[in-house]
């Protein structure tokens, strides 16, 4: 792998910026269609309470790709980090990484990024270990 | 199911339904912007990005790519509908509103609306506005038959009541079921990168993409952009495979990126030619494409349709760029008009297809004289099949069949572009601009910055005026030369006279040429380099003197 660790950690704060975006807006776009129907009361129309079901599976939607826009962010910041690690020529832009050393997409685990950039960890809310995945759950 | 009562139905403001889907359009249309912000601001999220090489930078850029594809097409799936749904609610309850606004004013103040769901009925009132009053009981005949009639009366505007409500009802119970029916066998989302078997799981979604954009784009249900979206989530490794086993799938299908069309179509020209070496049409335009480094990205033989007892001949349609309209910044999309199909070297005492393909070099020319720094390209397209005759010309149904493709092409082409805020302009010449004309009222928008419409016999019956087009007023140009025989004739019969500067008041000079020399003369081609690189504002303006 070769890789510029300034160029691939702005990529990542890039990504983690518009990941959050997309969550952001559809909750606002949500809310902002439940605002323009306030004056349709509770049960007087059946599409009313349809659209709220349809806005916030789409919501939830989002929310999925919000979570893997932001595991790409965080994998790209892991090798970012693995690089300067094994940068041995600052003069250089490029830190090339051999295959024992990058950690490979196949081998990645949300730990590595952890351990790797030093962020600190979520507390986790929900089950030990669960991932959500927008609507499903996967035990890790 | 529905309580939707009569007393709700007459009281409700149905506007707030439009704002409420008015508002989620705007949402939709910026979540789209995903794709620019992602994909082409984020330079090592680029394909050849050399700031992340190697094999695990490649598959974390398909991921993306994956991701944000799937997110388009989820838009156009799942979030789009809903703007579409409750644009149909507001019109459809708004209409049945009306009804029972009629109803009512038949009813009069003689009869009164009374009853629960599903039980409503008109009674005969006792004391009205205007005191009328009706007591019963009495053995007048006069007032008996009064009575009688107003019974009647009752009768046949209870079942009128009845029949209004329970359409209203339906609807909302249509419409209900059509929002919940959105997230049905939703598909899945990409795998994360760092779940269990991600690998695996990978290989078993691109499986799946595959199939999905096999079952949408041959069926033609998918729109550009959810195309734009299905192939983006396609592996690297897939994209390969269906350019060399479905070429006739991808050649002509808009969210399709450029080259890939030009690749596929570029194999089916070559087959094509090596099979029908009588086809000059044919031959002509693969040589053109080759010897010039021209792009294909449409192609469509010469053929002869046979409906029933009736055959109708259709010439060879293409597509051909000056350049990748995916990597430019201006692009403008040629449309010529009667008869620029029928030969590929002359045709109707006028030029044939290969010097359309000309003049779009001279559009790109011109416009890199303007802006040269630039990416400029031009698409000729002939994407339509154009009247065959001068007497064809005056129908314009080929127009309105030719305007909903060009729609189609002009929205891939925004999906595919690269650039983050390309300008596209759609120049129609002739009956070419009546197509024009009919793109912009296909659906409620337009994904081109502006029009120009040039020696123009007018630009279909769906629009009166510049302000009527979908790209805004300002931004429709016309041209017209004082020696092109349209604008001396009195029988322009397509819709609005675009030389009337109260309709059409963005008109440009155009020249002094005939009807086939805004291409070539100097001044015309100044005007419309201006108008492509967005600096129309400067472009010299007509004057009759």
């Amino acid at each position: 792998m070769a890789i510029d660790p300034d160029a691939v950690d702005q990529a990542s704060q890039d990504l983690l910026g518009i990941a959050e975006h997309v969550s952001a807006a559809s909750a606002a776009a949500s809310e902002d269609v439940v605002n323009a129907l306030t004056s349709l009361g509770v049960g007087m129309f059946a599409f009313k309470d349809a659209l709220g079901e349809a806005t916030a599976f789409w919501s939830k939607r989002a929310g999925g790709s919000r979570e893997r826009l932001e595991d790409a962010a965080e994998y790209l910041a892991t090798n970012a980090a693995v690089a300067r690690q094994h940068d041995n020529d600052t003069a250089a832009d490029m830190v090339e990484l051999e295959a024992d050393t990058y950690i490979s997409i196949d081998q990645y685990r949300q730990d590595d990024y952890y351990e790797q950039t030093g962020a600190a960890r979520p507390e986790r809310t929900g089950e030990d270990g669960a991932m959500s995945t927008g609507g499903e759950s996967v035990a890790v | 199911m529905s309580e939707l009562t009569w007393q709700i139905l007459r009281a409700t403001d149905f506007t707030v339904v439009e704002n409420a889907a008015a508002s989620w359009a705007t949402y939709i249309q910026t979540a789209l912007e995903i794709e620019d912000d992602v994909l082409k601001d984020i330079d090592v999220l680029r394909d050849g990005s050399t700031d992340f090489e190697g094999t695990s930078a490649d598959a974390l850029r398909a991921n993306v790519q994956g991701t944000v594809g799937d997110y388009i097409e989820g838009l156009g799936l799942y979030a789009d509908p809903i703007t579409r749904i409750l644009r149909a609610v507001q019109e459809d309850l708004t209409v049945k509103k009306q009804d029972l606004a009629d109803l009512f004013a038949e009813a009069g103040v003689e009869l009164v609306a009374a009853g629960g769901i599903g039980e409503e009925r008109f009674d005969i009132a006792t004391q009205g506005p205007n005191d009328y009053h009706y007591t019963g009981g009495s053995n007048n005949a006069e007032q008996q038959n009064e009575r009688f009639r107003l019974i009647e009366r009752a009768e046949i505007l209870t079942d009128e009541f009845l029949a209004i409500m329970a359409d209203a009802r339906d609807i909302d119970d249509t419409y209900a079921a059509a929002l919940r029916a959105l997230n049905d066998d939703a598909e899945p989302l990409p795998p994360r990168i760092g779940e269990p078997d991600y690998a695996t799981r990978t290989a078993e979604y691109y499986a799946e993409q595959y199939q999905e954009f096999l079952d949408r784009v041959e069926s033609g249900e998918a729109s550009p952009t959810e195309t734009y979206g299905l192939w983006s989530s396609l592996s690297p490794e897939d994209q390969a495979q269906l350019l060399t086993d479905r070429p006739e799938l991808l050649g002509n299908t808009d969210g399709i990126p450029s080259q890939v069309r030009h690749d596929a179509n570029i194999a089916m020209l070559t087959d094509y030619v090596a099979t029908h070496p009588h086809d000059d049409d044919a031959s002509g335009l693969l040589q053109k494409v080759n010897d010039e480094n021209l792009m294909l990205l449409g192609f469509t033989p010469e053929s002869m349709e046979v409906d029933g007892r009736d055959a109708t001949h259709h010439d060879m349609q293409c597509i051909v760029a000056t350049g990748d309209p995916d990597a430019a910044d201006n692009i403008a999309i040629y449309i010529p008009g009667v008869g620029s199909d029928e030969d590929w070297t002359e045709a109707m005492a006028k030029a044939g297809t290969e010097t359309y393909v000309d003049y779009a070099q001279n559009l790109t020319d011109a416009a890199e004289s303007q802006d040269p720094a630039a990416n400029n390209v031009t698409v000729m397209w002939l994407g339509y099949d154009a009247p065959g005759s001068f007497a064809e010309g005056y129908s314009q149904e080929y127009a309105e069949e030719g305007g909903e493709r060009l729609d189609q092409f002009t929205t891939g082409i925004s999906a595919t572009n690269q650039a983050s805020d390309a300008n596209i302009t759609q120049i129609g010449h002739s009956y070419g601009s009546t197509v024009t004309g009919y793109a912009d009222q296909t659906g409620d928008t337009s994904d081109a910055d502006q029009v120009v419409l040039i020696g123009s016999p007018g630009p279909g019956n769906e629009v009166d005026s510049a302000a009527d087009f979908n790209v805004g007023g300002e931004d429709v140009y016309v041209s017209m030369s004082d020696n092109d025989p349209i604008n001396a004739a009195d029988d322009v019969v397509l819709g609005a006279d675009t030389t009337d500067s109260e309709l059409f008041p963005q008109r440009v000079d155009g020249g002094d040429g005939n009807h086939m020399q805004y291409f070539t003369d100097s001044d015309s081609l100044d005007n419309l380099g201006l108008i492509i690189t967005d600096q129309g504002e400067q472009a010299t303006r007509y004057d009759p003197s």
